[in-house]
């Protein structure tokens, strides 16, 4: 069992954290509703027993039938007391429901509101920026065997992936994932890793490195970057054949790279996405097709998940965990801070975490992990990896 | 309604509670919001479902007690 990263208790959102107003409206009706019924139930009863002991007192009769009459007035105690009591407590509790019906709905219109803002405008900047980039050729280089090792265990095991040996620029590594007692390759684990060229567009030159402050740009302002575009043709390189299940890891610009790509039609057409796991990257102003789990993990004190100017959002399927803490101490250098914190190790240790966290959601998620092969319990076999490097070549026309 | 069948007519209410308890926790469970406030929202379902059994209990007690009486 590993304990939680360092700081503040790790907080997991996104998945069934969608808040219904119509649900909760309908739930403080039926309260209302049962109240009603009740309210009428005990005034039964009520009037029935006042009626026996009533009759028993006019009667005046023997010792046996005065002890009726003192079981009816009790009763009689008891249904104005419960009558009082549960009426008091429905209705408190129909109107608490109703309060909190109307501030969920007031949250999600603020929020729905501030997406559009920020989003327009960082969506803008972004893509604005951009554009200032050089448009250049991709090339795919030719593909590599890479030392086979165990399949990936659970999250944690993915974001090792990303650690691979040997590291190149625009490597993009293919693990397909071996089962012990597997005839075929089962799931392939793509790791995209992030920026390695942070040269703004004045300075950017012709250096080959693919993954650019551009590429990040592209992504983040819903452009499709030259990676993303060129990643089908890298995997049918490597050897992934059509119809086989990626699992896509990435840790900065790599997770905004594996969030577009899974939306990208070339690539939805030729495989099946069924995990997009990001460290540390700004992909809040993305969308995940239906069908497809997402994982990001978000340092609080990490200044690149943040570019995208809001949070994740939620919806089925789709988690964030953000841990961590904003701050060391009083006296620690912010730089140095956020440097830290958007290193790979970071997210491993969070990773590790998730892989035992007692979270429904969380458990939901390595659940559908397990049945892709990747659970976090160790289940023999081997993945067989092949790294492509992708590379920016000659300069092309700017797109209109 | 005769004084024989008030135990049946209490426990007939009793069961009411009861089932208002059970069907008010089901619905507050069964809603797929997770967030702080929906859970003490459901904490909330949950005391008021307690106290509704709670009181059922009582009325079954009295429900017992006058039948005994009524057979005595």
């Amino acid at each position: 069992m590993t304990g939680p990263p360092p700081g503040p208790a790790p907080v997991v959102t996104g998945g069934r954290t969608v808040v219904s107003v119509a649900e909760l409206v309908g739930l403080a009706g039926s309260v209302l509703r049962w109240q009603e019924r009740l309210a009428e139930s005990t005034e039964t009863v009520r009037r029935a027993a006042d009626g026996m002991a009533q009759r028993l007192t006019a009667a005046r009769s023997v010792a046996a039938t005065l002890r009726l009459v003192d079981a009816a007035a009790r009763l009689v105690a008891l249904t104005r007391t419960e009558a009082a009591a549960t009426g008091g407590r429905l209705t408190g509790l129909a109107v608490g429901i109703r309060l909190a019906a109307q501030a969920y709905a007031t949250t999600e219109e603020v929020n729905r509101r501030s997406w559009e803002l920020t989003d327009g405008l960082f969506g803008r900047l972004a893509a604005g920026v951009a554009r200032a980039y050089p448009q250049r050729e991709v090339r795919i280089g030719d593909p590599e065997t890479l030392p086979a090792r165990p399949p990936p265990e659970g999250l944690a095991g993915l974001l090792t992936l990303l650690e691979a040996p040997g590291a190149s620029a625009g490597r993009v590594d293919v693990w397909q994932l071996v089962p012990a007692g597997a005839f075929h390759p089962g799931t392939v684990a793509v790791a995209l890793p992030g920026t390695s060229d942070w040269a703004p567009p004045w300075a950017a030159g012709d250096a080959p490195d693919i993954r650019t402050l551009g590429a990040s740009l592209d992504l983040i302002g819903r452009r499709a970057s030259a990676e993303v575009a060129a990643l089908p043709d890298a995997l049918a390189s490597a050897g992934v054949s059509a119809g086989t299940r990626l699992v896509l890891v990435g840790h900065s610009l790599g997770g905004l790279t594996a969030t577009v790509a899974a939306g990208d039609p070339r690539l939805r057409e030729r495989y099946l996405v069924t995990h997009v796991v990001t460290a540390g990257s700004p992909v809040g102003g993305l969308a995940l097709p239906p069908g497809v789990r997402g994982l990001s993990l978000e340092h609080r004190a990490d200044l690149v998940p943040m570019l995208d100017g809001h949070a994740n959002p939620g919806g089925s399927g789709r988690l964030t965990i953000r841990f961590g803490a904003e701050r060391d101490g009083p006296f620690d250098d912010p730089l140095a801070r956020a440097s830290r914190s958007h290193s790979l190790a970071e997210y491993r240790n969070a990773a590790t975490w998730a892989d035992c966290a007692v979270d429904p959601d969380l458990a939901d998620l390595r659940s559908s992990l397990t049945a892709v092969g990747l659970g976090s319990q160790p289940v023999g076999g081997a993945s067989l990896g092949r790294r492509v490097v992708l590379e920016l070549g000659e300069h092309r026309a700017p797109a209109q | 309604m005769c004084d024989s069948c008030l135990p049946s007519a209490i426990r007939a209410h009793a069961a009411l509670l009861r089932s208002a308890g059970a069907s008010l926790r089901l619905q507050a469970h069964a809603g797929s919001w997770r967030s702080p406030a929906a859970d003490r929202m459901r904490a909330e379902v949950d005391a008021s479902a307690r106290w509704l059994e709670w009181c059922a209990t009582r009325y079954e007690s009295a429900a017992d007690q006058l039948a005994g009486r009524l057979a005595s």
